[in-house]
């Protein structure tokens, strides 16, 4: 090998052409986590050996003639809420250490090794993935690769910094509220948080199976699309799964947004964001061509329903541990989790039935546009620890308002890709571009557009080179 | 008087005390309710995190929902011999 390959589609293609080894790739991607792992703290395993098979089986499938699959050799991580045979599922906890190890991979782990993957470790995260920091008592915080003071984002931080960092071009995590958005938004990676119940969810830790979704990071959209499209499929496992044909989205890729209508969400005062998150979004709005406005009415309450129905499903899953060894949780997650367990069900019904109220409303909405632009985060990663932020002139708590736009979202369950902004030399920002449901293809065209337009783009973080006052 | 946003009395110095008073007394009986030990370290932080879901909830409890809307969960049945 004598240029190492860069991205999901570049080493599948130099795999497959026989430029690059697969054993190579991943003792590359192996020796770079090595050397940025204990800085950044994104793995908290990592699977060397069985790294090294799966890439040496790769190899060996290719020296055989046969099919190895369109992500042949391609390194990537998984958040350690992803079922991995012999390791425990963590999901960020010290409690689950002590679980049964799972004797099968989760599903779309399977999925991406018939695809030719490798995996090489599994990512750090908030606990049972309730929070928007990845700032893990247990673990220690991810460190955001473009300056090691500053949050990663949370809760799929571990998976997102991991990818903006260059240690691998892929890996998976997890969304109930925004943690997939908000990590590719502080990191600077692209993010895709699909159509809930489009990506299957089995073999992973739930924290609220209403809202959970999954999905791939990378550092391009047509490796996001690779991805997308190698995971697609129903699976029986997962009840949430929809019995859906396979949309593949990297044969539209080039189709471009003509006639697509595009709008920006105005938050009003419901939403804040800082003046460079909204200038972010203005950069791709420019570049698109969004012509309109929508606003989306009543997120903030939705983002109260939304944390309801959360915080209930959550208590209920770990209610035997809360009993017995609440001591044991993170205590950034304790007390939240205690208080949620002791909720009316009156609550949690009033909010079952907001969603649906809600879901009419934004599906309204897409009758006269395709495609809403919003801040994918209020602002850009702040310090580790830090507990409140100024947004707007108003004093937020900064663990709560990060997930001010991908809350609503996630818990609508519509399409977000999460595309970072190209801004050079500062930390990274994203957009989400929100699609109605199924219509993922819409978002990947525009996010194609904009990255050819060099607007968006996820170049391999400079690590500390973008210090920067806190909003 | 202070108001709020839509122009409704917020609730006095006195008030406030006690409502969350009786948020206090309803985390602490209804953790004996549910068997659920919270130790006296973390008694105020979950008061003060059962005061958030009581503050989003009553947001969420003061919108008119007409009576038609169902709850978005959704049970589907499967067939026999079909375990999920």
């Amino acid at each position: 090998m004598t240029d190492e390959p860069d991205g999901v589609g570049a080493i599948a293609a130099a795999v497959r052409s026989g430029e690059a080894t697969a054993v190579e790739v991943a003792r590359a991607a192996l020796a770079r986590i090595a050397a940025s792992n204990d800085a950044l703290n994104c793995f908290t395993a990592v699977t060397g050996a069985r790294a090294l098979a799966e890439a040496a089986a790769i190899d060996a499938a290719l020296a055989a003639g046969r099919n190895v699959g369109p992500l042949a050799g391609v390194p990537y991580a998984v958040k350690n809420l992803f079922a991995v045979n012999g390791m425990a599922t963590v999901a960020g906890s010290r409690i689950d250490e002590d679980r049964t190890p799972p004797s099968r991979d989760a599903s779309l782990v399977r999925r991406l090794r018939a695809a030719g993957a490798v995996l090489t470790g599994t990512a750090n995260m908030d606990e049972y993935a309730m929070g928007y920091t990845t700032e893990n008592t247990h673990y220690g915080p991810t460190r955001n690769p473009h300056d090691l003071k500053r949050m990663a984002g949370g809760s799929s931080g571990g998976s997102a910094a991991a990818v903006a960092a260059g240690l691998v071009p892929l890996a998976l995590g997890s969304d109930t509220g925004g943690s997939i958005t908000v990590p590719a938004s502080l990191c600077g990676a692209f993010g895709l948080k699909p159509t809930f119940g489009r990506l299957s969810r089995a073999g992973t830790r739930l924290l609220a199976g209403s809202f959970d979704h999954v999905g791939p990071f990378t550092r391009t959209v047509r490796d996001l699309a690779a991805v997308y499209d190698a995971l697609q499929g129903h699976d029986p496992d997962d009840p949430a799964s929809v019995r859906r044909e396979v949309e593949p989205v990297s044969p539209d890729l080039g189709q471009g947004i003509s006639g697509l209508r595009i709008a920006v969400w105005d938050g009003g005062s419901e939403t804040r964001a800082t003046p460079e998150a909204l200038a972010a979004v203005a950069h791709v709005v420019a570049a698109l061509g969004a012509a309109h406005t929508v606003t989306l009415r009543e997120a903030a309450r939705a983002r109260a329903a939304a944390t309801i129905i959360t915080g209930c499903e959550a208590a209920n899953l770990h209610f035997s541990d809360l009993r017995a060894r609440a001591d044991d949780f993170d205590p950034l997650i304790r007390d939240r989790l205690l208080a949620a367990s002791l909720m009316p069900a009156a609550w949690n019904v009033q909010a079952h039935r907001f969603r649906r109220w809600f879901r009419t409303q934004v599906l309204e909405l897409f009758r006269s546009v395709d495609l809403i632009l919003a801040p994918a985060t209020p602002f850009s990663a702040p310090l580790i620890g830090q507990t409140k932020t100024v947004v707007d002139d108003t004093e937020v708590l900064t663990r709560r308002h990060i997930g001010a736009f991908s809350q609503p979202l996630s818990f609508l369950g519509f399409p977000v890709l999460a595309a970072p902004v190209a801004r050079r030399g500062r930390m990274p920002l994203g957009v989400m571009i929100i699609a109605a449901p199924w219509r993922e293809s819409l978002a990947f065209r525009a996010a194609a557009v904009a990255e050819a337009a060099q607007v968006l783009a996820a170049p391999i973080a400079q690590r500390g080179t973008k210090s920067q006052p806190i909003p | 008087m202070m108001v709020d946003a839509t122009g409704s009395p917020l609730p006095g110095p006195t008030a406030a005390a006690d409502t969350q008073a009786a948020l206090a007394a309803s985390v602490d009986q209804t953790a004996v309710l549910l068997g659920i030990p919270v130790s006296a370290a973390s008694r105020a932080g979950v008061i003060a995190a059962f005061t958030a879901y009581s503050d989003a909830a009553a947001l969420l409890m003061a919108f008119p929902l007409p009576v038609e809307v169902e709850q978005a969960a959704v049970y589907t049945l499967g067939y026999a011999g079909d375990d999920r």
